[in-house]
């Protein structure tokens, strides 16, 4: 193998490892999220947005920088930082399954911190299962699957799909662009008979 | 306004819920703003049909077998329609989080004639308004 190639794996390697710390912190992929999001911004609309004491803010973008995944873009202050993208493909051991981490689930995990239902949903099925389950939140959204097929496939109740696959909407929409189908209350206004209903 | 529930889906929302003394779909039952609805009738020719077609529906959007479709999303437009054929409703409207779903319906309704008296209802939206 060349010195070439080899330098080529150490920064998939170093990548992929600074991944893993995103994952493994909440707070830090928040911040990597919130980049991703609004592409750019300084340390003060950090704090600002995301609630952060100034030591603890400036902490996690270090952090950051260090790992490669956000860059400021000015050398003056204040610096403003921008989000890396990463579009990683890990292929499991036995080679058949593969999962792609990316911007969105980086932010579905960085709302663990503030949502039961995914946190809750990761201690049960790992990093690994809620990258399977936005992609089913993502085909619900528009109109592929439903919820219960979703339950099938993963051989989980009914309820438990829907309430992972309500907590991803938020996330789902924030990067996609979905149209949202069916009727509101301001289409049907005046009706007052019975319906038939699914709150599932 | 009331509420009405497939028994399939009235029986998702209670299992395993032994951890709670009444699940919320029970406080709802006796607070009178949801009801289970009775048995569907496959034998009334546009309940079955609606219901298969409705199961098709999913099926081909999802690309998988017919009689893999779990039967509560057909059974959703199966309450509407046996209301229709006995005459206590002529609006349905369908209330799921699952576009597909409600589309299917919407959709499989139509086939039969009932386009202008089915309305599906985004459960998100719905949530969203009363919040509002």
């Amino acid at each position: 193998m060349s010195r070439t190639s080899n330098r080529t794996n150490g920064d998939v390697i170093r990548d992929f490892l600074s991944v893993a710390d995103l994952l493994e912190e909440p707070q830090l992929a928040q911040l990597y999220a919130y980049l991703a999001r609004e592409e750019e911004a300084t340390v003060q609309e950090l704090m600002d947005a995301l609630n952060l004491a100034q030591g603890t803010a400036y902490t996690y973008v270090n952090r950051l920088v260090d790992a490669g995944v956000i860059e400021a873009t000015t050398d003056t202050q204040p610096r403003i930082y921008v989000a890396r993208n990463i579009d990683l493909t890990v292929t499991a051991a036995d080679g058949a399954r593969e999962y792609t981490i990316t911007p969105v689930l980086i932010d579905a995990v960085g709302r663990r911190a503030t949502n039961d239902d995914i946190d809750t949903y990761i201690d049960r099925h790992g990093i690994a299962g809620l990258a399977t389950a936005l992609t089913y939140a993502v085909d619900r959204e528009r109109g592929e699957v439903t919820h219960r097929l979703m339950a099938e496939d993963l051989d989980i109740s009914p309820l438990a799909a829907e309430m992972i696959l309500q907590a991803l909407r938020p996330v789902v929409h924030e990067h996609f662009d979905i149209e949202v189908s069916g009727a509101s209350i301001a289409d049907i206004e005046g009706v007052d008979r019975d319906v038939v209903g699914d709150d599932a | 306004m009331t509420f009405v529930l497939p028994e399939r889906v009235y029986d998702e929302l209670t299992a395993n819920t032994s951890d709670v003394e009444t699940p919320p779909i029970d406080t709802a039952i006796s607070e009178g703003w949801a009801r289970v609805a009775d048995p569907l009738e496959y034998s009334h020719g546009l309940v079955s049909r609606t219901m298969d077609g409705v199961q098709r529906y999913i099926a081909n959007t999802d690309d998988r077998p017919a009689d893999e479709i779990e039967r509560a999303d057909p059974a959703l437009a199966g309450v509407a329609a046996q209301a229709f054929v006995k005459g206590t409703a002529d609006h349905a409207y369908i209330y799921t989080t699952d576009t597909l779903a409600g589309e299917g319906a919407e959709n499989v309704f139509a086939s039969e004639g009932y386009g202008d008296s089915v309305t599906y209802v985004n459960g998100f939206r719905f949530v969203e308004d009363l919040l509002e």
